[in-house]
This record gives structure tokens, sequence and C-alpha cells, in this order.
């Protein structure tokens, strides 16, 4: 049987990956935007497992928003990398430092 | 079949009705400016604001399940985002003409986020939050990456974007521990819950997210590495837009998250805030003598602003809190002049921007210059000036509430940024002028400059009329 904190473990252990992407990787923007879906993601399965165990229907509710809001930010963001290479013609991390100071 | 009360809604719908429209509008006009779409957005929100103005609740209360909250507090701050967004589309029209910007979508993003922000002001509901939230930031990062062939624009939306969406995430994560402790998820209900929780500890280790989300999105330290990065990258008609109005909606959901909601937690989120508040004060004021672009100069004056707003919170009971929301409202007036004489001081293709290129301008043209001044004087606090009293304000709040040390602190940090506000007027009357000004000709920049300057001044001579606005939001 599956517990509670299973669900919560492996949803925290998610959440730490994809934050650690976003800090440790220096080399590509699409992989930024991998690691935030992860962490919307990681939420939701929180979401999901609360509202299992608390026999409640808003976590999941919760959940549709998110999904829906994760996809028009996917979106922007895939548009603001598009918009990136056309003027830079590379969207390497590295590429990102002309506004410094 | 239950009636749906829809009254308490209809500034909302109105303005997505208005943001449908425009694009309409938009498509329909063969005119290269779009002037019907600026004028469509002008008068439907100056409408929706005189519409709010004149329909003000007597007290609050929770619509649609609890989802959405309307009262004095809510009305007022949607009131002063609605005003500031309007001047700030004035300017931004301006800034557009004859850049490569879509017209049409630039006046419709607006009033999207207006949108997002006034729902955010509204929330009653996590999911209304988030979603205000999620609004406003997705037509943010639209916004700054529009002009086309912008490198520099780019870069700064990549950045917005990606610690705007960590910023989301920290903000989802504790909301989605709130939930599962306390099986709420409205704040009225979570806020009953908290007050008789087995896991106090829990419950604080899920607000720190929050707190780490909110402070994200109103940029204080340790969080505010994107912020000059993305306000001098961002094409200065968004700087203006973004680095105004949502942060009176920001101030708004702090004020709904920790004011409201975990008021039992005091205890807990107060050291947060006080670190972050303190940390902005000493390092925008510190860094920002340094800066020698004026947009990055304005934004690390407005990591410290808001560093001052936040102790107003932390000061806490309605002075405090009525003392912050003045501060917010008041920074957003003070920004959007800043930044729209840094519109004004440009040419077709050019922006005077760094504070060697304004030096002399008070000697070429003494009226501008002196509008310049104004703003300056204001932000650094001095007295006939609007940025003066709630300044006064939050420190009679710290006072009143036993941290003297603190108003001694922040009275501290105020003259140290008194030093680069003087350095700029310095510059513009002190020194000689190494080229000639060329301004953008246009009547309406020029009257909502002067018109925006002097209400900085005029609401300084009778600084009652905000204030009292803020009081009774807190009472």
């Amino acid at each position: 049987m599956i517990q509670l904190s299973d669900y919560l473990t492996l949803s925290a252990i998610l959440f730490a990956i994809s934050v650690a992407g976003i800090i440790i990787n220096r080399k590509n923007v699409i992989t930024l935007l991998m690691c935030i879906e992860l962490m919307l993601l990681a939420v939701n399965l929180n979401f999901i497992a609360f509202s299992y165990y608390l026999s409640d229907i808003q976590g999941q509710i919760f959940v549709f928003f998110i999904l829906t809001v994760a996809a028009a930010e996917a979106a922007i963001g895939l548009a603001i990398l598009v918009a990136l290479f056309r003027a830079r013609s590379s969207i390497e991390v590295e590429s990102l430092s002309q506004l410094k100071g | 079949m239950t009636e749906i009360e829809l009254t308490p809604l209809l500034p909302e719908i109105a303005l997505l009705i208005l943001g449908c429209l425009v694009l309409m509008v938009d498509l329909f006009t063969t005119d290269r400016e779009k002037q019907s779409c600026y004028l469509v957005t002008q008068l439907g929100l100056i409408g929706i604001a005189i519409y709010l103005a004149t329909h003000l609740p007597i007290k609050a209360f929770d619509y649609y399940l609890d989802t959405f909250r309307v009262d004095i507090f809510s009305q007022l701050l949607k009131i002063a985002l609605i005003i500031i967004s309007t001047l700030a589309v004035v300017y931004g029209r301006v800034f557009i003409r004859g850049r490569k910007f879509l017209r049409g979508e630039f006046y419709a993003l607006v009033i999207f986020a207006v949108l997002g922000m006034c729902i955010l002001v509204s929330g009653g509901h996590l999911l209304t939050l988030y979603l205000g939230l999620e609004l406003l930031s997705l037509t943010m990062y639209a916004m700054i990456a529009m002009e086309r062939g912008n490198s520099i624009g780019s870069e700064a939306a990549v950045k917005y974007f990606i610690t705007g969406a960590i910023a989301s995430g920290f903000i989802l994560y504790g909301i989605s521990l709130i939930y599962g402790i306390t099986g709420q998820l409205g704040l009225t209900a979570i806020a009953e819950a908290i007050a008789v929780t087995e896991h106090p500890l829990l419950v604080s280790f899920a607000m720190i997210f929050i707190v780490a989300g909110v402070a994200f999105k109103l940029g204080l330290v340790p969080f505010h590495m994107w912020l000059p990065d993305v306000y001098q990258g961002s094409p200065t008609a968004i700087t203006t837009f973004i680095a105004s109005a949502p942060k009176i909606a920001v101030f708004g959901l702090t004020v709904r998250l920790l004011v409201e909601t975990f008021s039992d937690l005091t205890e807990a989120w107060q050291p947060l805030i006080l670190v972050a508040g303190v940390l902005s004060i000493a390092i925008g004021n510190l860094v920002a003598i340094a800066q020698t672009d004026l947009k990055r100069l304005l934004a690390y004056s407005g990591i410290a602003h808001m560093g001052y707003m936040i102790l107003g919170i932390y000061a806490g009971g309605s002075v405090g809190h009525s003392a912050a929301m003045y501060y917010v409202i008041t920074y957003a007036l003070m920004t959007t002049a800043g930044f729209g004489l840094i519109i004004f001081l440009s040419r077709e293709s050019y922006i005077y921007e760094t504070l060697d290129e304004i030096k002399g301008l008070g000697r070429k043209n003494p009226w501008y210059g002196l509008m310049m001044s104004f703003v300056m004087l204001s932000m650094a606090g001095i007295p006939p000036f609007i940025g003066f009293w709630p300044k006064l304000e939050i420190f009679r709040s710290l006072v009143l509430n036993g941290y003297w040390q603190l108003a001694v602190f922040a009275v501290i940090f105020s003259v140290v940024g008194l030093f680069y506000y003087l350095r700029v007027i310095k510059l513009i009357y002190f020194d000689a002028p190494e080229h000639e000004f060329q301004f953008v000709r246009s009547r309406s920049i020029r009257f909502a400059i002067t018109f925006n300057c002097l209400a900085l001044l005029l609401f300084g001579l009778v600084p009652d009329t905000i204030y009292q606005f803020c009081l009774d939001a807190f009472t």
C-alpha cells in the first residue's frame, strides 16, 4: 500500500531536482523550461495526493487550472525563446550576459 | 436554478470585454498608430475607475463560494492601479510610436494585465490569487519580449520568465502544503483552520515557500537579482508599466496572505520579512550609488522602496498596514513619473539613459529639469513632496510598535539614499551640457509629465487625501 508520505517524498524530490536543475544548469535555456514544468508537475502530484487522502475534490480542480496555466506558460516561454534566438542566434544560458552592473 | 449575482464582478467583466474589444478594434483599423485602440483603452480604463470610485462597498463581503472578496481595501487598490496604468499607457503610446511594436496588442496586453491585478487584489481563495498572479505575470513576460529585433529585451524577458516561474512554483508548492495540512483553499477557512491546527511547524514550513515567492515578485533582497536587469533591458514603455502598477497588486497579495490568512503565524513570518526588508533597504540604497544607468538606478531605488514598504507590514497593526499601502501607492506614482521622464528624454531611435547623457538638462531645458528634480526629491523623501509622508508614516508605525532601532536604521539609509538622488539633480543643474537635447515631440506626454510631477508636489501639500483612504481600508 502506498502511503501519503511516499507521494509527498516523491513530489519533494521532484521539486528539489527541478530547483537544482535551474540553479546548476549553465547550458541551455530549454532545459530551464523543462525544469519549470517539472516543478509544476511536482506541485500537481502533491495536490492530487492530498486531494485523494483528504477525500476532497478541490485539490483536483486546482490541478486542472495549474495544467492549463502551465501550458500557457510553456507557450509564452517558447515564444520568448524564439524571439531570443532570432535576435542572438543562440539560446545558451551563458549568452544571456548583456545586462549586468 | 439559482441566480448568480454579477454586480461585484462587474469591473472585471468590463475589463475582459474591453480587452477583447481592443483586439477587435485593432483588427479593423487601418491606421498604423492605432489611435482608436488607444482611445478605447483609455476611455474604458477611466470609465471602470470612475465606476469603482462611485461604488465603494461599505463593508467587506465574499462572493462566489468565498472565492472573490470585495472590500474597501481591494476597491481602493483597484482604483489606484487603474489610474497608474492609465498614466503608463499615455507614456507608452509615445514610446511605441515609430518602434517595432504591435500597437494594438500592447494596449490589449495592458488591459489583461490590469484584469489580472484586479483579480489578484480581490482574491479570497488561493485559486483566484494564483490565477490573478499568473494572468499578470504571463502578460508581463509577453510585453517585455514584445519589441521585435530587440535582443536586450528578449534577454530581459527570459530572465524575468525564469525567475517569475520559479516564484510561482514556490508559491504553488507552499499552497499545496497548506491545502494538505488544512484541507481548505479559501482564505477565511484557512485562517480558521490554522488557528486550531495541530501542526504549526508544518504550516510555518509551507508559509516560508509562500513568503519566498512573494518576495521574488516584490523584488526583495535576497530575491532581487532579476529586477535591475529586467528594468534596464525592457523597452522603457514596458518598464514604466511593470515597475508601477504590479507593485500595488503584489502588495495586495502580501496583505491578503500574510496579514489576513496567516495572522496566527505573525511570529513566524515577521523575522522573514524583517530580514528581507532590512537587506533590501541596505543593498538597494548602497548599490544604487554605484549605478551609471538611470533605469538601473531607479531599479535599485525601487528595491530599497519595497524594503521600506515591507517594514510597514512588519510593524503591523492598522497604522503599519495603512502606512505600507500609502507607501506603495505613492511609490507607483513616483516611479511612473521617473520612467515617464526617461521616455520623454528620448528620440525616435535613441534614449538618454546614462547619467552622463542627462548632464545639463536643467540648463538647456529648465522646466523638465525641474520636473526631474521633483521626482528625485520626492523619491528621496524631502518634505513638501509626497514621498516624504509615507516614509514618515512607516517610521512612525515602527516607533509606535517599539521598533525604534529599525526606525533609526531606516532613517540612516534614507540619508544614504539622498546621495544618489541629489547627484542626479547636481548633474542636471550644475554640470555643463555635452550635447543638444532633442525630445519626443508630443503634446500629450508633455502634459502628462507635468501633471504627474506636479501631482507629486500637490499631493505632498495635502498628504491627508490619500492617507485617509488608506486608513479607511484597514478599519
